[in-house]
């Protein structure tokens, strides 16, 4: 098992607070999206699509919905015998046990597991985002570069600039410059947090970081920082596809919807790889007499009486007779009762909706439907 | 349930179908928007507990073993459940005669002989239904009879199903008796040769959909449109096992009109489909009718075309404007690949 030439770190651990009740009982990675998928599909996809046949999904924070979907990694085809997906929760050893402490030190102590394969470069990568990338092509350049560490950049508007990591570049094409969210930044190059790394240089860098007493053991905060000023050299590969970090209500939201919408739905889903996803096996869905389906997407298992304008319907979703769904977000296995009026609501997996029920913010703001709703079941 | 092991028959072919599927066996005639027909006996036998399959093989089994492969999607294909792809006896030719043929028993001999199982279940794949076979194995064994054929009442009528339950021994005896009449039938020869057989009937009460022809097929599919009928196949407690691909769910556009139709993942729906059922990847563009038809994989049917009655194999293109119509008694079948 020895001397892979790349192998990728998937973090999955994040609690992803900010999706509130979509993550009240599940991590992140494992949110359901665009009807039959969820999130950490996109990046299992990638590696596979990639020809990266080795992945440690690093987990941590209530993984059990996310293990359990993972599996045995067979539907991405990661079940093989010289590699596959590796689930790598924290664990304890002769000096005690501790959770993961930020992202490098996440990786430090799995060090003996990416030394099991003995690889060359290393991916880390993260479990909640949205996007389609050939990582044989970043990986490509990296190597080309003859780089210590290439970052995946995506250039964003000047205003959301200080969300994110923004490096500069100086004429040779190095990154000469990087700092993590600056309130006032000098260039819209972001860092999505997609890295490769050559392993011995990452492997140096996580052991010296360690001792560092008051590092917050974070790539972009510390590690990246850390080897611009030993010289390094750091490239970053210009990404143009779409993008997505799902980290609010509102902007996950809007990756639903933009799913749904002709262009970016049809780039995410029509062209190129496959997106492969550990699917429940629901025969195809059906549309009733009476039902009325516009500008939506409609998943496996569903049942479909009512009318559904511009939604996103995930698997087993079913919808009464007389109901209309505007706008909305039905994760899977939601019922909806009879004559119900559903805006611009997410409602979460397995809720039920009773009859009648009316949810739409007068103001026009998103609702979130969870078990402990008014209109639930 | 004692141990039983379970043979599929998957070499016969239908008059009325044989010429349209070509190159393709019966038992992987795309069935439903996303199934094959051999996935429902092959479901029923996972979920039943039999442990052990053969798969009697057809002579035109490209497609077959393209779905079936290892049987990992039903749950076999591992160290303790085991599907086996039996050669069938008429191989390279064709057999219109019986489903159960004693030469391909005597042909698979060893499938029979060298497992310790008491009983053994056949099944045909051109019927479709959703059934545990665990209480007609306990009755059969209850009633202690050679074999028990399943049966369902239409109409009044007892209608028998392609499906029997044999003890093992008995088959094995038959076998080595009646080796010089191995061209017929094993209900045939127990029927005509062994008066003093104990023959069991058991009776099923869910629904069978039974594909005989091209009109059955159209009919047996649009059945699935009630709802009765397709929460007794599709039952919640039963799954419907099938070689998954991983498409995407289907896109609606806002000229889409949809009515009373299944649809299956991956599809592009712009245009009207009313009492249809239209399998994966397949697109309908605007101002197209699709009507009382049957689409099968990769269709696509062009602006302004109207459909009636209509059934299209895989990757069937139906030009602008073209307007096809056949009759429930006699579809239009529009062959794999074809551009109408």
């Amino acid at each position: 098992m020895s001397g892979k030439k790349c192998i990728a770190m998937l973090l999955a651990g994040g609690q992803g607070s900010r999706l509130g009740a979509l993550t009240k009982n599940i991590a992140k990675p494992a949110v359901s999206f665009a009807g039959k998928y969820r999130i950490i599909d996109f990046s299992l996809s990638n590696c596979v699509n990639s020809s990266i046949d080795t992945v440690g999904v690093l987990t941590q924070y209530k993984p059990l919905v996310l293990n359990h979907y993972i599996g045995t990694g067979e539907p991405w085809d990661l079940d093989s015998a010289d590699g596959g997906v590796h689930i790598l929760p924290p664990y304890a050893t002769e000096t005690g046990g501790r959770w993961y402490d930020g992202t490098a030190d996440a990786i430090y102590r799995n060090i003996d597991f990416v030394e099991t394969y003995d690889p060359e470069h290393v991916l880390i990568l993260s479990g909640d985002h949205l996007y389609k990338m050939d990582y044989a092509e970043m990986l490509a350049e990296h190597i080309a570069h003859e780089a210590d560490l290439t970052i995946s950049v995506y250039d964003v508007p000047l205003e959301e600039a200080s969300r994110f990591g923004i490096m500069s570049v100086n004429e040779e094409g190095r990154i000469h410059k990087f700092s993590e969210k600056p309130k006032k930044p000098d260039s819209t190059l972001a860092s999505m947090g997609i890295y490769s790394f050559k392993w011995s240089v990452l492997r140096a860098a996580l052991l010296k970081d360690h001792k560092v007493e008051d590092s917050e053991h974070d790539f972009g905060k510390n590690i990246i920082p850390m080897l611009l000023k030993e010289g390094k050299a750091l490239y970053p590969y210009y990404f143009t596809g779409y993008w997505k970090d799902v980290g609010t209500i509102d902007s996950y939201y809007e990756a639903q919807m933009e799913m749904i919408s002709e262009d970016i739905g049809a780039m995410m889903f029509k062209e190129g790889s496959h997106i492969f996803s550990n699917s429940n096996l629901y025969p195809a869905h059906y549309v009733g007499k009476k039902a009325k389906i516009k500008e939506s997407m409609i998943s496996n298992g569903c049942v479909v009486e009512g009318s559904i304008s511009h939604s996103s319907l995930a698997t087993g979703v079913f919808v009464g007779e007389g109901a209309k769904i505007k706008d909305s977000v039905l994760l899977p296995e939601v019922k909806v009762g009879k004559n119900c009026k559903i805006t611009k609501a997410i409602v979460n997996e397995g809720v039920s909706i009773k009859d009648n029920s009316v949810i739409e913010d007068p103001d026009g703001k998103i609702i979130v439907v969870s078990a402990a709703s008014e209109w639930a079941r | 349930m004692k141990k039983t092991i379970g043979i599929i028959t998957a070499n016969y072919t239908l008059e009325g179908i044989d010429e349209s599927m070509q190159d393709r066996a019966l038992a992987a005639m795309p069935f439903g928007g996303r199934y094959r027909l051999i996935d429902f006996p092959l479901s029923n036998m996972k979920n039943s507990g039999i442990n052990s399959v053969g798969i009697i093989m057809p002579f035109n089994n490209r497609s077959l073993i393209d779905h079936v492969g290892t049987g990992k999607a039903w749950g076999f294909g591992r160290k303790t459940n085991s599907l086996f792809m039996l050669p069938g006896s008429v191989y390279g030719k064709r057999n219109n005669t019986d489903k159960f043929l004693l030469r391909d028993i005597i042909m698979n001999f060893r499938f029979i002989d060298y497992d310790n199982a008491d009983y053994v279940i056949l099944s045909g794949t051109n019927q479709v239904y959703t059934m545990d076979y665990a209480p007609m194995i306990a009755q059969h064994e209850k009633e202690g009879v050679d074999m028990t054929i399943a049966y369902i009442k239409k109409n009044g009528e007892d209608v028998p199903l392609d499906l029997v339950v044999m003890n093992r021994t008995f088959l094995i005896d038959l076998a080595s008796w009646f080796s010089n009449l191995d061209f017929l039938g094993l209900r045939t020869i127990i029927y005509d040769q062994l008066g003093d057989a104990d023959i069991g009937r058991y009776e099923f009460d869910g629904e069978v959909i039974n594909i005989t022809s091209m009109s059955d097929y159209l009919s047996g599919n649009l059945a699935l449109l009630n709802a009765e009928t397709h929460q007794a196949i599709f039952r919640p407690d039963r799954q419907v096992y099938t070689n998954v691909q991983d498409r995407p769910p289907t896109f609606y556009t806002s000229s889409a009109k949809v009515r009373n139709s299944i649809v299956a993942a991956g599809c592009i729906i712009e245009g009207e489909v009313e009492n249809s059922v239209i399998f994966r990847s397949s697109n309908i563009h605007k101002g197209a009718v699709v009507k009382n038809s049957v689409l099968m994989q990769h269709c696509n049917v062009a602006e302004g075309a109207y459909l009636n009655n209509f059934i299209s194999d895989k990757r069937v293109h139906v030009m602008e404007k073209a307007h096809i119509e056949g009759t429930p008694e006699s579809p239009y079948f529009a062959k794999k690949g074809q551009i109408v």
